[in-house]
């Protein structure tokens, strides 16, 4: 992929200038809180947070799941597998509930494209159109449904941040690449350089008395009404994307009358990419970001797309040359115990290590917001909820069979504290435990994916569909 | 119904024109109906199922089908065509300030996700700041502010000269004259930067910066006409035409001189089209822009990221990389515009570009400096075109060995227009070792041991035998894990071949090669993959191609004259 251009030094001085006077969005303090100190004065329940947070080529799931696939151990205490251990080890185990013995239900299967799902609840759609390789999302990723409901609370409605560039060659559509889809052919690329993405968040906020900020302004009206214009020239499908652009102006405009954050700015990240200055500095420059803006409330949903789909990472700092390649070995078979050699071997050691560095990244996201004060005598995993999951549950044959599935956080007490070991082992839809993560944070949600008729997807037969909760992560609060 | 991003009917064009990858997926089809999806059926639904499954056009020598040329509509530009045609309007200065967001592809190209996906948030974020930064860049520069404004401004807000400046700027941006009501818009949007700083510098920045964040300016606007000489056809105007010309064949908005040359009626007939287009195609922009593609296609830009074991091949450097990328585009360049030769000579030319770096890594003898210059490999080595140099073998192989399928799937897709399904679910790619050491090839061949494997692997795998003589970063051996590698292999409508010379004398001799260069670039050209009312109208651009010799230059010319880029349907 193309190496990311620096941040010209212009843009870091407005960035610094527009971020060091004012402001937008405003921490919470226990003086806004009602007496109970459960939520706003007004009533208005207290804002939870969402990440959804992606690596692809799947796990070990032998060394996964707490007992091992054979003899599962459920419950509370469960004994922590090798792969979940960064998180006891960043003290956010508690945090964290395991949902094992869910299937991604999409309905096709174009090797990794298909685990996608497991964040939106679609099947994907436009399959092989020209390339064997080759969907486009359906619909909207769940964080997407998210930001439509309680975005427009924050000066972003939502962020789309990344880690590693390389990116799987196959893929020829939008499925893999990103991890927010705002509806179909309305992908949300994900942002991997941390410097671009500090402007993003704070570089574009104008202070109150800026002359900037009618300049631009005279400017979104302007584009706007052009917009207008041109879109009675054209097609349907065209009227579509002028509809995402007028949106996006809108997002701009909304960010250029916000008035810079009151709370103290971070420094500017000093990396730039993963291939540049190492894995591990842009994945932490990237979740200390996200926890400011949290903090901040710039926004209350974001997406970390740390490893596209199949995308062939390598982990330098731990000797991995491809994680996807490392995916195929036979010995992580632990699915289908006719194919031999099926046993705890060795060889899949450099696969668990992998795996076990990638929950290491993820880990730091948690041990953050646990560490960042939500001004209210908690942290901000406290009022946060991250789901974890990958592109497949097992690389060896891109299964969806038990598909890996995190849960961390409280959600301002809407999910289970202490976390356990939840298993079900009928087969169940993951996409139920996605509903109920969505409703942790828009607790009026009652469905994920969508059983309107789509291009290969005939009405009511997209079985990744779910208005099913699961209900035993959630609280009922 | 969701959008569909292609016509349905590409596999019987496929077919149509006796592709053999289609075989490949007839293959994959039945398979998949002997149950391993739940829905084989709707999942292949466009594929043909038999004979006779094709359109209109093919039986019993009917007329041909009339055309149906790619819709119109709005198409953004690409990063590459937002930079240029910000140099074209605004100088050199402005150009180097320009900062547009990094296009995803679809279909393998940047300009169909242009043409098909919604512009997202970040990227309107990310083309405001742009056109802000140009905007001071160019009021910063003297020569661009004699070029753009006409007046001298009276004291900071002066609405007249501000308009005057719009008038100037706006219609070449646009690419079209302005509404009164544009003009008044934009005028008064200089106005308010003006008042807001005090300054008319401050207005002149604002105009800029609303002109270039316009959907006019973002998007290629193609509306079309109707066609004088067939009134069931439109044609794009010719303002749409010359803007279609000048960001193909030089990635940049047309220039004043074009826009004129146009409304006078130079594109009026077919003569005049291929005028204007050799015009441009005699420019050095015309270079960079085929680079471009190049470096696109062929994958050369993702050289400088490409996993690969520093352990195993210290060798491959970032340097390595960067001259594996040029070594190729050098080679494109030399038979394109040194030579005008048969460009399928990229394919298979016996000489190459190498430095000091990559003759130590190819094992050629030094050449004495740290500039490509141009060599012939030693003959052991059966070097013979793209497919025998660094930047594709490093990049079609794994992180620390080689891989047979990528390379013979990037020939069959890429170089040959046959693109290989992807495997059928709940198969596993790898294979069981069994403790007996295997070359590359002997594991793979266990792919033919499954059927539902070897209807594909068996159409790329042994393209890739015939280069395992080169290694995982293009190094030439003779063996592989100590043992002798067997190049030998045979695919289905390519032949049988030993060794890379043979391979890529029989890719370039098949006519699907260059037809597939033709393909890829008319694709490009206006971002949309072909449907089946195209297939008659590219099919003749492959004949004159293919009765050039081949000739790049004179395929540039010919695509702008083809029917399939002058007419178009209705905005989608």
């Amino acid at each position: 992929m193309k190496r990311t251009r620096p941040i010209p030094r212009r843009a870091i001085l407005r960035g610094l200038l527009g971020g060091a006077i004012a402001s937008v969005g405003l921490p919470t303090l226990e003086a806004m809180l009602n007496s109970h100190g459960t939520a706003l004065a007004d009533g208005t329940p207290l804002p939870v947070r969402l990440i959804t947070w992606c690596f692809g080529n799947g796990v070990v799931l032998n060394r996964w799941i707490p007992g091992g696939i054979r003899t599962p151990v459920t419950g509370p205490a469960y004994p922590v597998s090798n792969e979940l251990k960064p998180f006891f080890d960043a003290g956010v185990g508690d945090y964290m509930s395991i949902c094992s013995g869910f299937d991604n239900k999409c309905k096709y299967q174009i090797t990794h494209h298909e685990g996608m799902t497991i964040f939106s609840g679609h099947t994907m759609t436009d399959i092989g159109q020209g390339a064997g390789y080759f969907s486009n999302a359906r619909g909207p990723t769940m964080d997407q449904v998210a930001a439509q409901a309680i975005g427009s609370r924050t000066a972003i409605p939502s962020l789309q941040l990344g880690c590693i560039t390389e990116i799987s060659q196959a893929d020829y559509g939008t499925t893999m690449h990103n991890l927010s889809h705002k509806d179909h052919l309305q992908p949300l690329p994900p942002q991997k350089n941390p410097q671009a993405a500090f402007l993003s968040l704070m570089g574009l906020f104008s202070p109150m008395d800026d002359p900037n900020k009618p300049a631009r302004l005279s400017v979104v009206d302007s584009v706007r009404e052009d917009l207008k214009q041109l879109k009675t020239r054209l097609g349907v499908a065209d009227q579509i994307r002028m509809d995402a652009h007028m949106e996006g102006l809108s997002e701009l405009e909304t960010k250029i009358n916000a008035l810079a954050p009151l709370c103290v700015l971070p420094a500017m990240p000093t990396v730039t990419a993963d291939n540049v200055d190492g894995i591990r500095p842009v994945n932490e420059a990237m979740a200390d970001l996200v926890a400011f803006a949290f903090a901040c409330d710039i926004t209350r949903i974001a997406s970390y797309l740390f490893v596209g789909g199949a995308a062939e990472a390598g982990f330098p700092e731990i000797g991995t040359p491809s994680q996807h390649s490392l995916s195929h070995n036979h010995n992580t078979n632990a699915l289908d115990p006719s194919a031999p050699p099926y046993a705890e071997s060795g060889s899949v050691d450099e696969m668990d290590a992998g795996v076990n560095y990638e929950m290491q990244m993820a880990a730091y996201f948690a041990q953050k917001l646990h560490t960042t004060d939500d001004g209210l005598g908690g942290n901000l995993l406290d009022q946060t909820v991250m789901m974890v999951s990958s592109d497949c549950s097992e690389g060896f044959a891109h299964s969806l069979v038990d598909f890996p599935l995190l849960v961390i956080g409280k959600a301002g007490g809407r999910l289970k504290y202490p976390g356990e070991h939840f298993r079900d082992d009928n087969h169940r839809n993951a996409s139920d435990v996605l509903l109920s993560v969505l409703q942790a944070v828009v607790p009026e949600a009652t469905e994920v994916g969508s059983l309107a008729p789509a291009y290969q997807l005939p009405e009511g037969n997209d079985p990744a569909y779910s208005n099913t909760p699961f209900a035993e992560i959630q609280t009922g609060a | 119904m969701s959008v569909r991003i292609a016509d349905g009917s590409v596999g019987r064009g496929l077919l149509r024109r006796g592709f053999v990858g289609a075989l490949c997926l007839l293959a994959t089809a039945s398979f998949a109906a002997s149950g391993c999806t739940d829905d084989p059926d709707d999942l292949f639904e466009d594929l043909p199922t038999g004979s006779g499954a094709g359109g209109g056009g093919g039986a019993g020598g009917a007329e041909p089908d009339p055309i149906t040329p790619a819709p119109g509509g709005a198409r953004r530009l690409i990063a590459r065509q937002y930079v240029e045609s910000v140099r074209t309007l605004l100088g050199d200065a402005a150009a180097a300030a320009a900062v547009a967001p990094a296009d995803p592809q679809l279909l393998g190209l940047e300009t169909i996700a242009a043409t098909t996906l919604a512009t997202p948030p970040a990227y309107i974020e990310s083309y405001e700041t742009s056109a802000r930064d140009v905007a001071a860049a160019a009021v910063a520069d003297a020569t661009t502010v004699a070029k753009i404004r006409p007046c001298s401004p009276v004291g900071a807000d002066d609405p007249a000269c501000l308009r005057k400046v719009v008038e100037t700027v706006a219609p070449l941006a646009w690419r079209r004259p302005l509404t009164e009501e544009e003009i008044v818009r934009l005028t008064a949007v200089g106005s308010a930067g003006a008042l807001a700083f005090g300054s008319f510098e401050a207005g002149l920045r604002n105009v800029l910066s609303a002109i270039l964040q316009s959907p006019n300016f973002l998007y290629i606007i193609e509306i079309g006409e109707p066609d004088p000489e067939n009134l069931a056809l439109r044609r794009l105007t010719p303002t749409e035409l010359i803007t279609r010309m000048s960001f193909f064949l030089v990635n940049s908005t047309p220039s004043q001189a074009l826009l004129d040359a146009a409304a006078l009626g130079a594109l009026d007939d077919e003569e005049g089209i291929r005028a204007i287009a050799a015009q441009l195609v005699a420019l050095p922009e015309a270079r960079t822009a085929l680079d471009a593609f190049y470096d696109e296609v062929y994958q050369l830009r993702n050289l400088a990221t490409v996993p690969k074991s520093a352990e195993l091949f210290p060798e491959f450097t970032p340097t390595a990389r960067a001259a594996m990328r040029l070594e190729t585009l050098l080679l494109i360049q030399d038979v394109v515009w040194q030579r005008d030769a048969d460009a399928r000579e990229i394919l298979n030319a016996g000489y190459t570009f190498v430095n000091d770096e990559l003759a130590a890594i190819y094992g050629y003898p030094p050449v004495g400096t740290n500039g490509l210059v141009k060599v012939t490999p030693p003959a052991d080595q059966q070097r013979a075109g793209f497919i025998t140099q660094g930047s594709f073998l490093a990049r079609a192989s794994h992180a620390d060995s080689t891989s047979a399928s990528r390379r013979g799937a990037f020939v069959q897709d890429s170089l040959l227009c046959s693109p290989i399904p992807p495997p059928p679910p709940g198969v596993n790619p790898d294979f069981v070792d069994d403790g007996i050491p295997k070359t590359a090839k002997q594991k793979l061949e266990q792919h033919q041991t499954n059927e539902s494997c070897a209807s594909c692997h068996t159409l790329m795998d042994p393209i890739g035998f015939a280069l395992e003589p080169f290694d995982a970063i293009g190094r030439h051996r003779t063996s592989d894990l100590g043992m002798p590698i067997d190049a030998t292999g045979e695919v289905v409508g390519l032949g049988a071949f030993d060794g890379p010379t043979e391979l890529a004398a029989l890719v370039h001799d098949d006519p699907r090669s260059g037809t597939c260069m033709m393909t890829k670039l008319y694709r490009h050209s206006i971002g949309h993959y072909e449907g089946t009312g195209e297939l008659d109208a590219v099919d003749d651009l492959a004949t004159e191609f293919a009765a050039s010799g081949y000739s790049m230059q004179s395929l540039l010319v010919e695509l702008c004259a083809s029917p399939a880029f002058r007419l178009v349907s209705d905005p989608k």
